[in-house]
């Protein structure tokens, strides 16, 4: 079973990878303690960190232009949508109220 | 008191930017013409290079040379991540993700506060990125088109059509992003206006730092990270007594 570790725990030398920040940490030879930061860490062999370095990169290469659109379309869809939400009627009053 | 700037690129770095810098160029120089071979501008650069014959050498010599400083900068960036002493700076995280819809939903307008930066923001490691995934399909297919009648030995034939295709329009690409997104960041943003020179001297003035990579300056000098609207104001203060 994985062991987490806190940050700030001073750990043995290795790669250290943080699942709530998707950080990679490398602690050299000797230990050294881990970075503050939200979350928890765990160590991974080295062939998962390098792995993981293209796919994160590549992944945000996909990811950013995709956004870029998707933004700017969801702020044009909500400038449309805003007159009419300000001419909805408001909700009628509760039944005897 | 606080150094009046900070280095952020090492001479190594500088030299390999420097060496990229004049390799693409001189690569779209050679190679859009082809591409475009029927424009007049097209015909101005063949005469200019010589002929079709030598500008296509001088193209392929450009990509060999960018395919060894590739293989350098991939076995120096590998070395230094097995030496466990690099930070993994450029590899983008989750904050990279949040900070690029928080500065673009800035930018529409609905957010108060622009993220705060690390040393490098979302911006320069999709740009990074950007150029490693380029460079491994450019020189990938270059070799192929360079060495067709050995892949097709090895491998189908239906690759170097392809190849061509992905070379050529690849290229394209990496000219527009280079012209349009890199020109802006580097020359044409009003932070910047008219040349960004920390690529070539290595060093960004202590406000300019404060203002654009506001965690990292924290860290070095040992402060606790600002908030948003400290940074926010700290910049505004200086920008005033700059007026001032």
């Amino acid at each position: 079973m994985a062991t987490y570790l806190e940050s700030g725990a001073a750990v043995d030398s290795g790669y250290y990878l943080n699942p709530t920040t998707w950080a990679i940490e490398p602690v050299p030879a000797g230990g050294g303690r881990l970075p503050a930061a939200e979350g928890r860490w765990l160590k991974v062999p080295m062939i998962v960190a390098l792995g993981l370095t293209p796919v994160l990169g590549l992944t945000f290469l996909m990811f950013l232009p995709m956004a870029g659109f998707v933004l700017f379309f969801l702020h044009l869809a909500g400038l449309v949508a805003r007159p009419f939400r300000k001419a909805a009627p408001s909700p009628a009053p509760p039944p005897g109220g | 008191m606080s150094a009046p700037y900070i280095v952020r690129f090492s001479l190594k770095q500088r030299v390999e930017h420097l060496l990229t810098m004049v390799i693409f160029a001189l690569l779209c120089l050679t190679g859009l013409p082809q591409k475009f071979f029927t424009a007049g501008w097209a015909q101005t650069l063949v005469h200019l290079f010589g002929g079709f014959d030598s500008m296509r050498w001088i193209h392929r010599g450009c990509g060999i040379l960018l395919a060894l400083s590739t293989v350098l900068h991939f076995s120096t960036a590998i070395t230094g991540m097995l030496s466990r002493k690099v930070a993994f700076s450029m590899v983008p995280t989750r904050k990279d993700f949040r900070d690029l819809v928080q500065q673009l939903r800035y930018y529409l307008g609905s957010e108060p506060h622009q993220p705060l930066y690390d040393r490098f923001t979302y911006k320069e490691k999709f740009e990074y990125w950007g150029l490693v995934a380029g460079n491994v399909i450019m020189v990938g297919t270059g070799l192929v088109l360079f060495f067709p009648v050995i892949v097709a030995r090895l491998l189908p034939g239906q690759l170097i059509p392809v190849a061509k295709v992905a070379h050529s329009n690849e290229g394209l690409m990496a000219f527009l992003v280079i012209t349009l997104w890199h020109i802006f960041n580097a020359h044409l943003s009003p932070d910047v206006f008219p040349f960004d020179t920390a690529m070539f001297t290595g060093k960004v003035s202590r406000e300019r730092y404060a203002h654009e990579h506001p965690l990292e300056l924290a860290r070095l000098e040992g402060r606790p990270p600002p908030t948003p609207g400290e940074a926010h104001d700290a910049h505004q203060d200086e920008a005033d007594q700059g007026v001032a």
